[in-house]
Order: C-alpha cells, then structure tokens, then sequence
C-alpha cells in the first residue's frame, strides 16, 4: 500500500476520503435477516452497492452450560495471517459482546440442562474491512432473527433423573442489553470511522467500543500502537456515543448508517 | 464487428458467415463447425471469429497499456502483480535509469532495485513480450510516461470493460487518468515528486474515481468518453453522495453499454 499511503493520509486530513466521504460518516450497510433456512436464526450484511460481505448463522442445541460461543471465517483460501487476524477478532467479540449476553435465559433446569448458541460467522468477500463493528452488527441481527423452541426441564424426585419437553412455541433472546461494536481508527490523530480496505493500512491505533441501547459504554479495547490521551479518550467516548444512538435508531430500518456531524 | 447479439456458452455453436476462422475463445470441431468454449459475446474481426468473455481476468497482449504492482523485487528483475493468472516480469534492463543514461547494467545497478522500484510500488508499463507458452509476459517502462505512480488512487474494475482505446493516459476534467488494460484505472495530479493534493484537485480525482468505479457496477464500457459523459450527468450530485444506488442507476440509464450486450 506504499505508493498511495501519503494519498489516503493527507486525504483524511483534508476531511475527505477516496470514495467521498468525511472522516466521521460510515458507509450504508444494509442487513437481511433469515437468509439461512436450517439456522436457528441468521442475518446476511451487505455494503451498499457491493455484494454480501458477511454471513452470519446460529445453530442451539441443549448442553450442560448455558453457553455463547462465536466462531469466524473467510470463505475460500485463507493465509495463516488472516486466520491469525480472525482469531483476534473472536477474541474481541468475545470480551466485547458476547460477555454482555445475559446466559441466564438459556436455562433449562438450573446446573442441569441448558442451551447452547453456537454463532458462526462466514466472511465472503476477501477484501472485507472494517470487520469487528461489521461483525458485531450482523451477530447482533441473528440473534434478533434466533427462535429458540420452547422447553419445559423437570426432575424426577425419586430417581433425580432429568427430563426435557419440548413444547410448541418458541421464544427470542431479550435483546435489551445486547450491544453492537464502533471501531474508532486513529490515523495520525485524526479520528476515522468505518474503514475501506486501503484505509486499513494507514492506521495507527484502533478503539473498539460496545455501546447498549441505553448508552452505556460496555467496554473498551485497544489495538494498534501508540497511546491517546485523556482527550482523545473522552472525545472517542463521544463519538461512540454518538454512532451509538444512530445506530440503535436505524436498527429496525434493517439500514444502518450514522454520520457524527462534530466532536 | 459484433455478430448477433446473444450470450454463447462454451459449446455452443456460433453462427458466421462462410469461411470464418476460429479465433480467441473459439476452437473448430469433428463436423468443421466454430464453437465458443468460453461464456461471451460473439464476434468477428476479418475473418477471424472470437467471442469476448463476459467476465474473467487480464489475459497479456503486447503493447497493451497495464499497472503493476511490485510483488517482489528478485535478481535483475521484479516480479509485478498485474491481476492476471500469467506471470509479469519486469527486468532492470527494461527500464530507464532516472539519470537517463543509456548503458548496459551493471552490478551497481542490481544494488539500487529497491530505489528504482521496492516492494508494494505501483508502476504503469507495457507488455513488451508474452512468452511462447503464454505463461508469462515481460513487461517495460522504458519511456518518460511509464513509471513509479504516485499522488493518485487506484480503481480495480472488470478488465472486460477496458478496451483498447488510442490514448491510455488522459486527462478528464483537469485531472490525469491512465487507463490500464488490466482493469487497474490510476486516478492522479500529475506531478514529478510526491506532494499534498490540494483539496479541489482531490475532490475531481475521488469524482473521476467514483464515477469509474460506478461505472464498472453498471457494466458499462469505461473510457474517456465514458467517464466525462457520466461526470457530466452528475454534475449536480454531492461527492459524499456520489456512491450511491441513485447515482448507479442515473450511469445505468446514460452510460452507452457493453459491446454486444443485450
């Protein structure tokens, strides 16, 4: 990326990036829900005018523990670089998302029997950027999208064995506390959001942030080198704050784009 | 010339007048007929018949404009992605030297590679050579206008959409474009060093970008004229606008189509 590194940077300085937008916009991203047939719940992510970016599937099945587990990879050959990269992702996800979920609701019969969510994300497009915060949106999508069938756990007095029945209807995740991801990029400190491809080689330092319906900051992760100061903190805080209202206002639009108009 | 206007796929037999030969992307069968074995669009140049794929990768051709990018800088030579299955090679001799002396190249030479070209470089150049087995092609930039890019951007579109047109650099509302055959566009300001594009010259560069790169998702021919015909219908639109399905469908309905498309 060497021959247009100076090009993109003094763009960003300037307020405008290669594809025409302004540091702090995000592009359009448009979400489907229900695209997988045998999932328990499934959503598909598209940039608009591109093809579909990612996939995102959840499959349940009753297990012990309640249990949230998320799993991300690229379609096709993959180098150990990427998958190095991905895995670092989950890792993010994790901490960032998943740990946020509220696993009581997956009981069964307390210490017994539970459910089990498997998430599984497919990246199709190779030149995918901007993956956590896309991610997260999509993870967010499919477990709004998850039925999970209706059970009924029951212990046997006498013999303590454990029995579970299945009932006709199905129920849904309470999505109140679930929180999406805002990736803010530095690139020589200047705050960008929403990245292409060639943008993801300029940058220096990258703050991951969860963000809930309420506004309330979940959780912070910081990649990349360099430090921030106090300042830089408090106006990545805001920034998140800010994409964070818009994106939870456009959810249900199955759109999500958010512009942060100043810091 | 185009023939008649329908999609073949591979054994399909085209239809063309007596005593046609088969070209590119066509083969005779058993029964002396010219079959397509790839998708396309058929058509004829003399006598030659071939069918022009609809979609694939950069396939060289002598004297055809291109950009590289430098993949790996090896002995007396560099290795070039071009976005194409066949090697490119660029070798030192094929070059000019930035004093512009013209010697054979010497040990001293290979020593400074990475200061004419290193690693991750964009470059324009020209096929110079394909080998006889077609495997790999050699490349050249042994003229003041091939070189090291710099001060632009890069758009990657279909190759199939960038045809062979008499000027391959050229400039589109006062900023400089080179077309390259390989479906790498170079959107640039022309300057000998790397320098700050002011902002108004960068607001036409990411327009001409844009437009090229709408363009390609409509599947429409991308030229000169092309391009200054769709900056023209979207003159009025804003720039952080300009990527838009509205836009997309505006290029749709103006931009001329595809040679042979239905």
């Amino acid at each position: 990326m060497l021959s247009e590194k100076k090009f993109i940077i003094d763009g960003i300085k300037q307020g405008l990036r290669c594809d025409g937008r302004s540091p702090l916009v995000s592009r359009v991203v448009e979400i489907s829900q229900s695209t997988e047939l045998l999932a328990s719940g499934s959503s598909q992510l598209s940039i608009e005018l591109s093809s579909p970016h990612l996939i995102c599937g959840i499959k349940t099945e009753i297990g012990e523990k309640p249990e949230i587990s998320i799993s991300i990879e690229m379609a096709g050959k993959s180098s150990q670089q990427t998958r190095d990269r991905l895995k670092e992702i989950s890792t993010i996800l994790q901490t960032l998302l998943i740990d946020h979920i509220d696993k009581s609701q997956l009981l069964i019969i307390p210490d017994k029997k539970a459910w089990k969510v498997f998430i599984d994300v497919l990246i199709v497009d190779e030149n995918a950027s901007s993956l956590c915060e896309q991610i997260s949106l999509s993870v967010v999508f499919a477990l709004e999208d998850m039925k999970i069938i209706g059970t009924e756990g029951f212990i046997n007095k006498n013999t303590g064995e454990e029995f579970v029945q299945v009932t006709e209807d199905y129920w849904k995740l309470n999505m109140h506390d679930v929180p999406v991801i805002i990736s803010i990029n530095f690139i020589e400190d200047v705050m960008v959001l929403d990245l292409t491809e060639e943008e993801q080689a300029c940058v220096d330092s990258t703050v991951h942030i969860s963000i809930d319906q309420s506004g309330k900051i979940r959780g912070m992760v910081k990649e990349g080198h360099g430090e921030l100061s106090l300042g830089q903190i408090a106006s990545v805080l805001s920034v998140a704050k800010d994409a964070g209202s818009q994106i939870f206002g456009s959810l249900h639009r199955k759109i999500v784009h958010y512009k942060i108009v100043s810091t | 010339m185009e023939l008649d206007r329908v999609l073949v796929m591979p054994g399909d037999e085209v239809r063309c007048p007596q005593g046609s030969m088969p070209g590119f992307g066509t083969y005779e069968n058993s029964e002396g007929k010219i079959v397509a074995n790839q998708i396309g669009y058929p058509a004829i140049y003399n006598k030659l018949v071939c069918v022009n794929p609809v979609r694939g990768r950069y396939i060289g051709e002598t004297s055809n404009v291109i950009i590289g990018r430098i993949a790996q800088v090896a002995n007396k030579r560099w290795k070039v992605n071009v976005g194409s299955p066949q090697e490119a090679v660029l070798h030192l001799s094929a070059i000019d030297l930035p004093t512009g002396e013209h010697r054979i190249r010497s040990e001293e030479d290979q020593l400074h590679m990475r200061e004419y070209f290193n690693y991750n470089d964009l470059l324009s150049a020209e096929v110079q050579s394909l080998t006889q087995d077609g495997k790999s092609m050699a490349l050249q930039t042994r003229s003041n206008k091939f070189g090291k890019l710099k001060n632009g951007m890069l758009v990657k579109v279909s190759p199939m959409l960038v045809g062979r047109m008499r000027h391959h650099f050229v400039q589109i509302s006062g900023v400089d474009v080179i077309f390259g055959r390989n479906g790498w566009i170079w959107v640039y300001l022309a300057h000998n060093a790397e320098v700050e594009v002011p902002l108004n010259v960068r607001q036409e560069i990411v327009r001409v970008a844009c437009v090229i790169k709408l363009l390609n998702l409509a599947k429409k021919v991308i030229c000169a004229e092309s391009v200054k015909e769709v900056m023209d219908c979207l003159k009025e639109v804003l720039i952080d606008e300009i990527l838009s399905k509205n836009s997309l469908g505006i290029v749709k309905e103006n931009a001329w189509g595809i040679e042979g498309e239905v």
